[in-house]
C-alpha cells in the first residue's frame, strides 16, 4: 500500500498518439535510457514520469531515516535509486546513490552527509531536467466532463481484471488502458487514476480494493440509471 | 499478446516498480506474469495453480530478502523444481556465489539488456520444459512399468492356479493311465493263462476222447479209468496252480519281505514264457549268483516283466531274425545285479534319454501307455532304493538294474 503521507501533485503526460521525448535532459542520458528498455519509447515515457512522481523526496525520506538511525531503509532507498537511476540513463545519479549506499552499508557516519549531498544535488538535477524537458503538467483536479459510461462493458473489464492480478499482471495492464479509453474524462476518472496510480507501483492489494470501489460505484451508477 | 491457459507463467519478485515495468515490456507478451513486491507475498502467490514456470528474483528487498525467498523455494517440494534466476543490482562476486549456491539457475546483473535477459529466460524455460518432459517420460514408462508388473502378478496368480488344475489333471490322468496299466496287466496275465492252459486243456480233452474210445471198444478199465483220473488231475492241479501263481502276483503286497531276485525273475519268466517262445524268442538266463534280499519282491516281478514284455514287442514288431533275450543275474559289491539285454536293435538315439519319462510310448497306434518303463523305474529307484539305466549294445538294447542288498529304504 502506498503510505498514507499526502500524495504530491501527481504529473501527467501530454497527449495520446505518438510518443514525444525530450532530445536533451540534463542528468539523463536518453539514447542509453532507451537502450535499457529495449527503444520502447513509451515504456521509457511511463518510467520517467513515475520517476518524477515517485522520487521526488527521495533525499529527504533518506535524511528522515537516517536521523532515526535506520541505516537498513536509508540503504535499501540508496540500493532502489542506483538501479532506477541506471534503467532511466541517468547514470550520475545511480553513481551518487552506488557510493551513498556504501558508505551506509560501510557505517561511516561522516562520509553520510557528504555522499548524501552529492546525491541530492544528482537527483535536483534530473527532477529538474525532467520538469522542464518532458512537457509534463501538474495534474489537476479532473474536470468532470460526465462522459456516458458503457457500464455493461466496464463492468466486465473489472471483473476480468480482479481476476487477472494474480494469474496474469500483463494482461490486466492491457485492461487497465482499456479502462483509461472507457473512464477518462467521465465521472469516475478519479478512482481510475487511483487504480492506474496502485497497479503501476504493484500494490496488487491496494488494486484490488480499487477495483472493488470501482465496482460497487459501476453498480451504483447503473442503479441510478435504472432507477 | 499472448493469450490463453496453455502460456508459460513468471513471476518477477522485485522491490522496484520501475524494474517491473522494465521487465513485463518484454515478457508481457510470450508470458502469463505474476508480481510480487515483498517476498512474503512471493511465497504465498508461488503456490497458486498453475505454479510459475520461472522465477525472477531481486535480492535487496524489505523484509524478506531475495536469499531468503529463494531458499525457502528450495525447500518445499512443491516448488524446488522451479527455475530461480536472481535479477539485481547487487554486483559483489560474492553475492553472484551466493546466489547460485542457493539454487539459482542464473544470476543477472542489473542494469541489464533486455533483449539478453529474455533469451536467458527463454533458455531456462527450454531447459525447464526438457527436464519436465524427461520427468513425464520417466512416470509414463513407471506407470507403464507398474501396469506390467500387476499384469504379471495377475498372470502368476492365475499361472499357479492354472498349475494347481495342470497337477490334479495330471494326476487324473497319471489314475487313469495306472488303472489302464493294470488292465493292460490284465490282459497279459490272462493272455499269459491262456497259453499255459493251452497245453494241459488240450491234454485232458485228449485224455478224455481217448477214455470215450476205450470205453466204446472195451477197453476202460478200472486201473485205466483210474490212470486216467490221475492224469486228468494233474492237468488241473497244474491249472490251478498257474492260477494261484497269477493271483499271488497280482495281490498287493504291503509289507516288505525277502526275497532273491533270480527266483523272482524266474516267476516273471514262468508268466511268459510260453507265449516268447510261441513267437519264437528265446530267453536264455544265466544265474551267477544273488543274494536274498528285503523289499517288495512282486513289485520287482512286475518291474521284470515290463522290460521282457518291451523287449518282446520289440522284437516281434521289428521281426528279428532269431530273436533272443539274454539275462545275467550277479551280485557284486553288496548289489545284486539283473542285466536284461536282447538282440532288437536297440533304443533310437534320439528317445533314449524319455524312455523312463511318464507317459513316453512308442506304440501309439497300438496298446501303449506309456507307464510301463516308468513304473519300473519308480519300483527300482524309488521303492526298492536301485537303480535302472539303458544303453544300447551292438545288437540291441540293454537294462542293467542294480539292487542294494541293504537300501537305505530298509
Amino acid at each position: 500500500m502506498l503510505d498514507n503521507r499526502e500524495i504530491p501533485t501527481e504529473f501527467k503526460q501530454l497527449g495520446d498518439g505518438e510518443v514525444v521525448l525530450p532530445d536533451d535532459v540534463p542528468g539523463i542520458s536518453i539514447a542509453i535510457g532507451l537502450k535499457r528498455v529495449s527503444g520502447n519509447r513509451e515504456l521509457y515515457r511511463e518510467l520517467l514520469t513515475m520517476f518524477l512522481n515517485t522520487k521526488r523526496e527521495t533525499g529527504h525520506d533518506l535524511r528522515a531515516g537516517l536521523k532515526q538511525a535506520d541505516t537498513e531503509t536509508a540503504e535499501r532507498i540508496a540500493h532502489s535509486i542506483k538501479s532506477i537511476a541506471a534503467v532511466i540513463g541517468a547514470e550520475e545519479l545511480s553513481n551518487a546513490a552506488a557510493a551513498l549506499e556504501k558508505a551506509i552499508a560501510a557505517g561511516e557516519r561522516n562520509r553520510w552527509e557528504n555522499t548524501l549531498e552529492s546525491f541530492e544535488q544528482c537527483l535536483g538535477v534530473v527532477i529538474a531536467g525532467l520538469e522542464a524537458s518532458l512537457g509534463l503538467v501538474a495534474e489537476q483536479e479532473a474536470p468532470v466532463r460526465e462522459l456516458p459510461i458503457n457500464l455493461e462493458v466496464v463492468q466486465g473489464i473489472v471483473e476480468e481484471m480482479v481476476g487477472l492480478l494474480n494469474s496474469d499482471i500483463g494482461r490486466a495492464m492491457y485492461l487497465r488502458d482499456e479502462l483509461c479509453r472507457h473512464l477518462d474524462g467521465s465521472s469516475l476518472a478519479l478512482e481510475y487514476r487511483r487504480l492506474k496510480r496502485y497497479l503501476d507501483v504493484f500494490d496488487i492489494d491496494a488494486t484490488k480494493e480499487s477495483l472493488d470501489e470501482l465496482a460497487t460505484a459501476l453498480r451504483t451508477a447503473g442503479e441510478g440509471k435504472n432507477g | 499478446m499472448g493469450d490463453g491457459p496453455d502460456m508459460q507463467k513468471v513471476l518477477i519478485i522485485d522491490d522496484t516498480p520501475e524494474n517491473i515495468h522494465v521487465l513485463m515490456s518484454i515478457l508481457r507478451d510470450e508470458y502469463a506474469i505474476v508480481v510480487a513486491t515483498v517476498g512474503e507475498k512471493a511465497l504465498q502467490l508461488v503456490t497458486n495453480v498453475p505454479i510459475p514456470d520461472i522465477i525472477l528474483l531481486d535480492i535487496n528487498m524489505p523484509g524478506m530478502d531475495g536469499y531468503e525467498v529463494c531458499s525457502r523455494l528450495k525447500a518445499d517440494e512443491m516448488t524446488c523444481h522451479i527455475p530461480v534466476i536472481f535479477i539485481t543490482a547487487m554486483s559483489a562476486e560474492e553475492d553472484e556465489r551466493k546466489g547460485l549456491e542457493l539454487g539459482a539457475v542464473d544470476y543477472i546483473h542489473k542494469p541489464f539488456n533486455p533483449a539478453l535477459v529474455k533469451m536467458r529466460i527463454r533458455n531456462q524455460l527450454d531447459l525447464k520444459q526438457y527436464r519436465d518432459n524427461l520427468e513425464d517420460l520417466v512416470e509414463q514408462r513407471t506407470m507403464e512399468l507398474t501396469i506390467q508388473h500387476k499384469l504379471l502378478e495377475t498372470l502368476n496368480a492365475n499361472l499357479e492356479q492354472r498349475v494347481a488344475e495342470e497337477v490334479e489333471k495330471n494326476l487324473e490322468k497319471d489314475r487313469f493311465l495306472i488303472h489302464q496299466a493294470r488292465f493292460a496287466a490284465m490282459g497279459e496275465m490272462l493272455n499269459n493263462i491262456a497259453h499255459q492252459w493251452r497245453q494241459p486243456l488240450n491234454n485232458v480233452g485228449l485224455l478224455l476222447q481217448c477214455a470215450q474210445l476205450d470205453y466204446d471198444d472195451g477197453r476202460l478199465d478200472r486201473s485205466a479209468f483210474k490212470q486216467l483220473v490221475a492224469k486228468c488231475m494233474e492237468m488241473l492241479q497244474f491249472m490251478s496252480q498257474t492260477i494261484d501263481d497269477f493271483q499271488v502276483f497280482f495281490k498287493p503286497m504291503r509289507e516288505r519281505e525277502l526275497f532273491d531276485p533270480y527266483s523272482m525273475l524266474e516267476k516273471a519268466l514262468s508268466l511268459v514264457r510260453s507265449s516268447f517262445e510261441k513267437r519264437g524268442i528265446s530267453i536264455n538266463v544265466n544265474n551267477y549268483g544273488t543274494t536274498v534280499m528285503l523289499g517288495f519282491g512282486n513289485e520287482f516281478t512286475q518291474a521284470i516283466l515290463n522290460i521282457l514284455n518291451n523287449a518282446g514287442d520289440v522284437l516281434t514288431e521289428r521281426g528279428v531274425a532269431k530273436p533272443f533275450i539274454e539275462i545275467r543275474c550277479s551280485h557284486e559289491n553288496n548289489m545284486n545285479i539283473i542285466d536284461i539285454r536282447d538282440n532288437g536293435g536297440g533304443i533310437t538315439l534320439d528317445i533314449m534319454d524319455k524312455i523312463f519319462d511318464p507317459y513316453f510310448t512308442t506304440k501309439f497306434m497300438s496298446q501303449g501307455t506309456g507307464i510301463g518303463l516308468y513304473m519300473t523305474k519308480m519300483i527300482i529307484e524309488k521303492n526298492m532304493g536301485g537303480k535302472i539305466t539303458a544303453r544300447n549294445t551292438a545288437e540291441g538294447a540293454e537294462f542293467i538294474i542294480e539292487l542294494p542288498v541293504h537300501s537305505d529304504t530298509d
